[in-house]
């Protein structure tokens, strides 16, 4: 079971369990087209509208360090939002910075991938 | 960006730092851009900067917000009208940035710089910015002992002292007012009078600002108090 650090104390890949709180939201909504295999936005250059991603990115700090961050999949980002993949596009990005939140993680190249969310704190 | 969590007595061991650019804040607990503080609201207002919101976490801090950004200006004035038209109590987390003139002052200006939270979320906040302060500061007092709250506090002070003897403070100005208030506030003209050295138009703008912030107000036509 991996325990509960400072983000100030985690090494690189080692997973942990982190307190604290969304200080920005970047993005909510990702798209990736198929036919180009690549992110784009909501309409591709290639003229494909790719279906939306679920995935939340921003910026989390528990008061000792501030790293980029992001849900590393769907039904994560809706475990931490609240709300389910269809409604995410309505989401108010301060619905989610209004707690604080407990979440298992890693670091990998100074970025914090959240792989779980467990009880809010 | 590298937030602190912070709460308002801690600004008083702190000293505002400009680096590359960047208006930072140094701290016992480190180095900062971004400053979180979460308190319960206690009185609003309205400066040409944008609205004024003053938190209280054990102690009062007053933040403008939203003088360089619409969007978090906008969120600021939702807060306002609610706390007008509310009888409970509001608690706001809020992400503000240093800056100090003659004094150190924090402003908010990035998008959701300011949000409203429940009483939960205060108590939470303040548990973690605790616990993350005993960690600093205990990494902080082995490895940069020279950065101590009273140093910092000797420091801002030699500074001030120093500025002063250069430049016209806000709060000569409010320190002329106060001490030569007899009871009716004193006439603007004795301000320029006092400060004669300095240029009329930046004093005029120095006390419209001090208004604006509500340090000041003018009980009658050309003469002024200190708000205590």
């Amino acid at each position: 079971m991996p325990i509960e650090k400072f983000l100030d104390q985690a090494t690189e890949n080692e997973r942990f369990i982190a307190n604290g709180f969304i200080v920005q939201v970047y993005n909510m909504v990702s798209y990736y087209c198929k036919r180009c295999r690549k992110f784009s936005d909501r309409m591709c250059e290639c003229g494909n509208f790719p279906e939306p991603i679920f995935r939340i990115s921003g910026l989390f700090s528990d008061g000792t360090r501030t790293y980029p961050f992001i849900t590393l999949n769907e039904r994560i980002a809706e475990k931490l939002s609240g709300v389910n993949k269809d409604n995410a596009i309505n989401l108010d990005k301060k619905e989610i910075m209004k707690k604080p939140y407990r979440i298992m993680c890693y670091i990998r190249n100074k970025k914090l991938y959240i792989t779980d969310v467990l009880d809010k704190l | 960006m590298d937030v602190l969590f912070l709460s308002t007595r801690d600004l008083r061991n702190s000293r505002y730092v400009r680096i590359n650019n960047k208006n930072l804040l140094e701290t016992r607990f480190g180095t900062a851009d971004t400053l979180a503080f979460c308190g319960r609201l206690e009185e609003v207002g309205n400066t040409r900067y944008g609205p004024r919101l003053r938190i209280n976490d054990g102690d009062s801090l007053s933040v403008i917000v939203g003088t360089f950004n619409e969007n978090v200006r906008r969120d600021a004035e939702a807060i306002v009208k609610k706390f007008r038209e509310s009888d409970g109590d509001i608690y706001l987390l809020m992400y503000g940035n240093p800056y100090e003139t003659d004094k150190l002052y924090i402003n908010v200006n990035q998008d959701n710089g300011v949000i409203v939270v429940d009483k939960g979320t205060y108590d939470k906040f303040h548990d973690m910015r605790k616990s993350a302060q005993e960690y600093l500061r205990k990494k902080y007092d082995d490895k940069l002992p020279e950065i101590r709250g009273k140093e910092i506090s000797d420091g801002i002070k030699d500074r001030i002292i120093e500025e002063d003897e250069f430049s016209l403070s806000n709060s000569a100005i409010i320190e002329f007012i106060r001490n030569n208030d007899e009871g009716d506030g004193v006439p603007i003209d004795d301000i320029f009078k006092f400060f004669g050295n300095f240029d009329r138009e930046v004093l005029e703008e120095r006390i419209f600002e001090l208004m604006e912030m509500g340090y000041l107000y003018e009980p009658k036509s050309r003469v002024l108090k200190v708000i205590e």
